[in-house]
């Protein structure tokens, strides 16, 4: 920009614009090679060139990372395309020497050979030529690749050239049961083409066109000539080809990757070749499609007729000299050498091996190499293999990979997702030998893999570790049932158990419940007996008052009240008052004192009835509070529960606490069980008449085994026999006259659920009896109770 | 040293010291008092270096204060002469792992391959969960710097974070590696 010019502020922005708009046209020719110049001194035109160039140089870095990748790729493309010639043509050498030799044994009538090795001969035959042809599309397919593909063109007879293929193909097409028709107009004469390409064309599209189109279908072929052109179209009712995949069809190795249309074991590359013909031959091929319809592929040429110039072959005629080849090519394809419908008369005496391939000649060989030990049966696709799979229940399947309609992954996947047929071993066999595809052929379920080739023993080998994979499954499966059916059958057994333990459990709560009760309304008797004693004691008290001593005495105040001084100093009796008064009040002190200890009792009782009455309503549930009590104070509460805190009926308490600490146990259950164990204790003595020393020992002690203590009470009652000594805390057991025989199997029942446990000992009959109660004196986990412990 | 940190820097020093500041500081580093930097042009890192140590003496602070009022004065200005590159960052962390590329947007203005790559290559960043670690190699030695802007993106965003250096340039190591560590983004804790 010239500096001196003198221009407005937007006129100048409007230059840059211009300026830096004309630099980016350069943009047009695809090129990036270049940076936007800013002259501006305006900030919003620099910040603008500055992100232009920004871009720019980052479309630059990716123009050269995708060229310099596409040349390398180029690169490997031409390294490939050679490599398959190379290949190729190596291939064919030993090739054409194995179907040399073969063919002259074959024609050679002289040697009648049995049939069976004349069969494998034949075989062999057919899959060297096979191959051969395979050789040799890739071989056109890597000349055409390299450009090296040339036309020699003949004079042919289109229409008879093409019947003549069509009738060979018929055989196979019946086989398939499909109509296989062919129309052309009446005469097309003789026209130059490239017979062997036209070959190979008619031939690719039929044998596609029979590969997808399923039984009861229809091809037809037709053949036009129109102007300069001939039009060649087969159109078959096959499974059509999805949309997505029509673009990418006639691409070098793309093959349809639907399971309804998956191409047999082609190479891909022969729509690729056939599409590379059309285009050198000047012509166009294009496809329709419908999915589920089917598919018609036109071939259009442009039809050459001969000028004098041209030098042709005139064997046209013999077209005969074709057929052999073309056969060779279709018969692969159709011809089912173990068909599924011989399967008919199996005998279970054999196990049974089900073969699944797409090519004829593959399942009559593995069929040859199992039929000697097993049965065989043979499906064409994954899904008739399912089909007969659920029909025939066979104990291996090999299957091959890549077929039509359903290929051996989906077989796997949908045999393997079902557990009736789960266990049923399944073989891979494919060509891929990748480390990829027996990974996802693992992935998805199948329990082995054979490479192809593979020898006779190997696949024989690996059919027999199949087939004991399935014994052994079954063998599994029959004592997993078994043993399922047992643990239902104990299942139902425990839960019986569980039922009855629960009624058990509850019954003998409410048993406690009951024999608790029946202690607690005694006791609460006993206490209301006292009650009245103490209140009788009051009344009397009252009734003998000193206050009537009192009053008199207050009477003879008042009578001498205007000399009381002399009264109470010369009078006999009133010189005694003094004294009395001072005795009188030592009286009402002491009467004070035992109304007093009565109205404590009063009250001990009356808390003693709610102590019960709290006791009774924790009982009564379930839960295993615990609460951080001293142990004297809950026993001393026991004592008053069953009346008898010191001495009762005569009977002496004898306590000894050598063990005093707090400790965290469930007050309701603890309570329970001594308010039992007393109460069994002081009838047992007082049951006993002849009993001169009525004593209840109750002791408490630390064991000396891991934070336990045990409280000891021990009688000088009736004792217990030795043979009940083990029944003595068993459900409903007694030994008492009246006795349910459900406080013992309660406490016990009790000092389990607390942790800890209810032992009783005993010398015999009238020597006595010890129960000792053990208990963790800290918070331990609650015993779970099962049947064993409370029977 | 592409002349928009030598722009605004003058700005900064203007700021402090107003009109006679800027003319000292240009000729304590013998920068013509008439020369005025331009955003999208590369100037001498050389020049650059005589700038700040003149910027220090003439204003009479430390680097550290330097790095700081410079940080805010530099942060302000790049919000609003490029708002979208704060708008596409939801936080600090996104922003801080654009920045290696808003700088080689610089750069690519320069047409000599090798003094673009200088500009280009002097950050580089590795991306860690809630963490980055960056690479800083330059004749600068600007790491007091980074931890200033990088501090004022923190703040910006209202994230929180830690940042440690744990080489320096200046501590004769090879390059300078930062460990920007967040514990909260978008207004939420983060684990680490
Ligand atoms: C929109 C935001 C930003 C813009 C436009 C921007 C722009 C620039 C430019 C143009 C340079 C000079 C580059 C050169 O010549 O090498 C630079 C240098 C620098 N920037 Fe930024 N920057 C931004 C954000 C940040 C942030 C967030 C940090 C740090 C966390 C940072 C740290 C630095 C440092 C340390 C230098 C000095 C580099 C050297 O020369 O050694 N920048 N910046």
């Amino acid at each position: 920009m010239d500096k001196t010019e003198k221009s407005s502020p937007n006129e100048e922005i409007k230059k840059e614009i211009e300026s830096i708009s004309d630099q980016l046209c350069f943009a047009v020719k695809g090129e990036f090679d270049f940076f936007v110049e800013i002259h501006s001194v305006d900030e919003s035109i620099q910040k603008l060139g500055m992100l232009i160039n920004f871009v720019l140089d980052t479309v630059r870095r990716s123009f050269s990372e995708i060229t310099e990748k596409n040349s390398r790729l180029t690169e490997l493309d031409k390294l490939k395309s050679d490599f398959l010639a190379n290949i190729s043509h190596e291939l064919r050498t030993p090739l054409t020497l194995i179907l040399g030799p073969l063919e002259s044994i074959l024609k050679d009538d002289s040697l009648s050979l049995p049939p069976k090795q004349q069969e494998n001969l034949q075989r062999m035959h057919r899959n060297a030529h096979r191959l051969y042809v395979l050789v040799n599309d890739l071989l056109d397919f890597s000349k055409a690749e390299a450009g090296k593909l040339e036309i020699h063109e003949e004079l042919i007879d289109m229409k008879a050239f093409i019947a003549q293929i069509i009738d060979d193909a018929q055989g196979i097409a019946e086989e398939r049961k499909l109509t296989l028709t062919f129309a052309a107009k009446s005469h097309l004469g003789l026209l130059l083409f490239d017979q062997k390409m036209i070959e190979k064309i008619v031939l690719n599209l039929i044998s596609n066109a029979m590969k997808f189109t399923p039984e009861g279908g229809k091809v037809d072929v037709r053949l036009e000539k129109e102007d300069n052109f001939i039009t060649l179209s087969v159109a078959d009712t096959g499974n059509g080809i999805p949309e997505a995949d029509i673009q990418r069809l006639f691409e070098r190795f793309h093959q349809v990757n639907s399971s309804q249309t998956r191409a047999h074991e082609g190479t891909g590359i022969g729509l690729a070749i056939i599409h590379q013909f059309v285009d050198l031959m000047g012509g166009k091929i294009t496809v329709e499609s419908k999915e589920g319809k089917g598919s018609t592929f036109t071939v259009r040429l442009p039809a050459r007729e001969p000028s004098a110039d041209d030098k042709v072959n005139t064997q046209h005629k013999e077209s005969k000299q074709y057929s052999s080849p073309i056969k060779t090519s279709l018969v692969h394809m159709g011809k089912k050498s173990v068909p599924s419908d011989q399967i008919v008369s199996l005998t279970n005496e054999r196990p049974l091996v089900l073969i699944t391939d797409d090519n004829p000649d593959m399942r009559a060989y593995i069929a040859s190499l199992l039929e000697n030990s097993y049965e065989v049966i043979a499906a064409e696709n994954g899904k008739e293999a399912l089909e007969a799979v659920y029909k025939y229940h066979p104990q291996v399947i090999l299957s091959d990979v890549m077929m039509p309609v359903m290929d051996g992954y989906q077989l796997t996947q949908a045999l393997k997702a079902d557990p009736q047929t789960a266990n049923i071993p399944i073989i891979l066999i494919t060509a891929k030998a990748g480390k990829e595809s027996i990974v996802s052929g693992i992935d998805i379920g199948a329990d082995d893999y054979i490479p192809k080739p593979f020898s006779a023993a190997e696949l024989l080998a690996r059919v027999r570790a199949a087939l004991r994979l399935f014994q052994s499954h079954a063998t599994l499966k029959n004592a997993n049932d078994e043993l399922t059916k047992e643990i239902e059958e104990r299942k139902k057994l425990e839960l019986a158990n569980a039922a009855l333990n629960d009624e058990l459990i509850l019954a003998a709560r409410r048993a406690g419940m009951a024999d608790i009760s029946t202690s607690i309304l005694h006791n609460v008797g006993n206490v209301l007996n006292s009650v009245s004693v103490s209140l009788e004691l009051l009344k009397e008290s009252m009734d003998n008052s000193h206050i009537n001593k009192l009053m008199n005495i207050g009477k003879l105040f008042n009578e001498n009240i205007s000399n009381i001084s002399s009264y109470l100093t010369q009078d006999s009796k009133g010189k005694l008052i003094p004294q009395y008064l001072v005795a009188l009040s030592q009286n009402v002190e002491k009467e004070f004192k035992i109304s007093g200890e009565e109205i404590e009792n009063l009250r001990n009782y009356i808390q003693h009835v709610k102590e019960i009455i709290a006791t009774q309503n924790s009982l009564s549930s379930t839960s295993g509070l615990k609460e951080n009590i001293s142990l004297p104070n809950l026993i001393e509460t026991a004592l008053k529960m069953t009346g008898s805190t010191n001495e009762i009926n005569n009977v002496i308490i004898n306590k000894v606490y050598s063990f005093d600490k707090s400790v965290l146990v469930d007050k309701s259950k603890f309570t329970q069980i001594l308010v039992n164990l007393l109460q069994n204790a002081k009838e047992s003595i007082l049951s006993d008449d002849n009993n001169h020393k009525k004593e209840i020992a109750i002791s408490i002690e630390e064991s000396c085994e891991n934070n336990q203590f045990k409280v000891v009470v021990t009688d000088t009652g009736s004792g217990i026999l030795p043979e009940n000594i083990t029944k003595i805390f068993s459900f409903g057991f007694s030994t008492k006259e009246n006795g349910h025989g459900f406080g013992l199997h309660a406490s016990a029942l009790a000092a389990k659920e607390m942790g800890g446990q209810l032992i009783a000992q005993s010398q015999g009959k009238g020597k006595g009896a010890t129960f000792i109660l053990t208990l963790p004196s800290q918070n331990n986990k609650k015993k779970k109770l099962n049947s064993r412990d409370i029977v | 040293m592409v002349g928009l940190i030598q722009k605004l820097f003058f700005k900064m020093a203007y700021e402090l010291g107003g009109e006679d500041a800027v003319i000292s500081i240009k000729k304590e580093a013998g920068v013509p008092v008439d020369k005025d930097f331009q955003i999208n042009i590369v100037y001498s890192d050389e020049e650059w270096q005589r700038i700040l140590a003149a910027g220090l003496k003439i204003l009479n602070v430390t680097p550290e204060q330097a790095d700081v009022a410079y940080a805010d004065c530099f942060a302000k200005d790049a919000l609003e002469r490029f708002p979208n590159w704060f708008q596409m960052s939801k936080n600090s962390y996104e922003f801080l792992l654009i920045q290696p590329t808003i700088h080689n947007c610089f750069a690519t203005a320069v047409v000599d391959a090798n003094e673009r790559k200088d500009i280009n290559d002097k950050f580089k960043v590795d991306k860690l969960k809630n963490k980055i670690i960056t690479h800083y190699v330059s004749p600068n030695k600007l790491c007091g710097l980074y931890k200033a802007l990088a501090e004022w993106m923190i703040n910006h965003y209202k994230d929180e974070a830690d940042i440690e250096e744990v080489k320096c340039l200046k501590k004769g190591d090879k390059e300078c590696e930062i460990h920007i560590q967040w514990s909260k983004l978008n207004g939420q804790p983060v684990e680490a």
